[in-house]
């Protein structure tokens, strides 16, 4: 239990973001949202700096310094407990809890469509159905031997017997796993696979704060949680990636005030790039599309500027320890005699078992939608991603394999960007960004 | 075999070389097996599963079927699994 507990104060650890008035403004579910992204960069952040200055992890050192750095930033220049209540739901929000009364922007209808999704999902992540082997395989096997070892420990990593759990992927993930350990004592396989659950969620309470839209945040959910089961994605890197994707989306498409779009997008794109190596991926066709959508360089540059750091340190710290990675996946020869078959496979994994569905009805919604030029930008960078798979799978011969187990998880990427952009289209041009 | 290695944890002497099959998928086993071992037993040196190379694996972790090799006898019998030695 404790070591479910341990994600679920994570947005304890990241109230500070709260000194945002535009985080301020989102309702409920996004500022827990928000707080949660923030409180996961921090987690990872003091694991990660504990081990380059060789301090070996134990709870109550991790425990002071993350206690300290989240009062600090929380402190600001008011109460910390002023910005607890923001966390708490707003008098409006609790009264209307109280008297049962809900809101007229609240639909009924929808919350309960959320919550049986949630029910679905949780229910299906606690039978272990849909377990990614990725966790058993490397994510959850990497947080045990940090745990034990008290850190990062690079031996494990430039280990050559463990080449094959991915010593070069970025650590976002495992210091997660680890951080859980720490609160717990021991690694709870269960609490990994059920954060999944608080990852999907995450991302629909970011639409759905963000763009004031039940409607785009149900199809989200729905089209969410099916594609994660399908994609047997729980407990993987894709959870946290798909999280910091959408935070990064929904804030340079619905989030207004161009400081907290900045910094909300920033810890967006970080926070993927120290997830998985497709968050670097994502983080080129993110700049790329506000580049050509926005026209806005300083901005871009910006946004982009503390992933672009993170990512070129561990790639510094990847290639001074010789550590295996596939960052450099893209310089392989092209095989242009399995275009074909690559993309019969890859459309293959896309249907998602249900005949493409998850993709046909954003797109509908895109072209039905009275405000298409709007979808234009999280449009753009699902187009990118989804092509940026497509190239990376035409570096082998016969990728047929890879395709089928890696990219029902991969293409998740395409299709959260595709989903906020048909929540997007149906905004109008005063609810954007 | 997060279970089977969790218990062997306790009972292989530490320090040694193990690795982790399912035996009927040999030879060609599930290199991934022992990357689960890897995370569970800390203390050990968990190596890939080459049974046959001359610098083979002290201990053998196989899970649902027995191991029959030559170079390998049975260390300990556990409901999770077997353990087996190598024989020197």
């Amino acid at each position: 239990m404790s070591a479910f507990l341990a994600y679920l104060v994570l947005p304890l650890i990241g109230i500070g973001i709260l000194r945002l008035d535009a985080v301020r403004k989102l309702d409920l579910g996004g500022r827990i949202a928000v707080a949660g992204a923030a409180g996961t960069a921090i987690v990872a952040a003091v694991l990660a700096a504990l081990s380059i200055v060789s301090v070996e992890w134990s709870r109550s050192v991790v425990i002071s310094i993350v206690c300290v750095i989240s009062a600090t930033t929380a402190l600001g220049d008011s109460d910390p407990l002023i910005r607890l209540r923001h966390l708490l739901p707003r008098p409006r929000e609790r009264r209307a809890l109280e008297v049962s009364a809900a809101p007229s922007s609240v639909n009924p209808l929808a919350i309960a469509t959320l919550i049986i999704i949630a029910v679905l999902l949780i229910y299906g992540l606690l039978d272990a159905r849909l377990s990614c082997g990725d966790l058993h395989f490397f994510w959850g096997p990497k947080a045990v031997r940090f745990y034990r070892d008290g850190g990062v420990a690079l031996g494990f990593l430039a280990d050559p017997n463990t080449v094959r759990m991915n010593p070069g992927y970025p650590l976002l993930l495992p210091l997660i796993y680890a951080w859980s350990q720490t609160i717990a004592g021991h690694f709870s396989w269960f609490s990994a696979v059920l954060s999944t659950a608080l990852f999907v969620f995450g991302s629909v309470a970011l639409l759905r704060s963000t763009s004031g839209d039940d409607r785009s945040a149900v199809l989200m959910a729905a089209t969410l949680a099916y594609a994660f089961a399908i994609a047997d994605a729980a407990g993987a890197g894709e959870p946290p990636l798909i999280f910091f994707e959408t935070l990064a989306i929904v804030a340079i498409t619905f989030i207004r005030d161009h400081r907290a779009q900045t910094i909300l997008a920033a810890l967006g794109l970080a926070g993927a790039v120290m997830t998985k190596i497709e968050g670097a991926t994502f983080a080129i066709a993110v700049v790329i599309a506000i580049v050509i959508v926005r026209r806005t360089i300083k901005r871009t540059l910006l946004i982009s500027a503390p992933a672009a750091l993170l990512l070129g340190a561990w790639l510094a710290f990847v290639r001074m320890h010789n550590l295996s990675e596939y960052y450099r996946g893209a310089a392989m020869p092209i095989y242009f005699a399995a275009v074909r078959t690559t993309l019969a496979t890859l459309m293959k994994a896309a249907s998602y078992e249900l005949y493409g569905l998850p993709w046909i009805v954003p797109i509908v919604l895109i072209v039905i939608a009275p405000n298409r030029r709007n979808a234009a930008l999280p449009l753009l960078i699902a187009f990118l991603t989804f092509i940026a798979a497509f190239f990376f799978y035409i570096h082998l011969p016969d990728p047929t394999w890879w395709i089928l187990s890696s990219a029902p998880r991969v293409l998740l990427t395409p299709l959260t960007a595709l989903l906020i952009a048909s929540a997007a289209a149906w905004r109008s041009a005063d609810d954007l960004s | 075999m997060i279970l089977l290695s969790q218990a062997a944890a306790d009972v292989v002497p530490r320090g040694t070389t193990v690795t982790a099959i399912r035996p009927a998928e040999g030879p060609d086993y599930d290199v991934t097996l022992y990357l689960t071992a890897a995370g569970m037993m800390p203390r050990h040196r968990v190596v890939p599963p080459l049974l046959d190379a001359n610098d083979r694996p002290q201990f053998v972790l196989a899970v649902r079927e027995p191991l029959t090799n030559p170079h390998y006898r049975l260390f300990r019998e556990l409901p999770e699994g077997r353990i087996y030695e190598a024989v020197k």
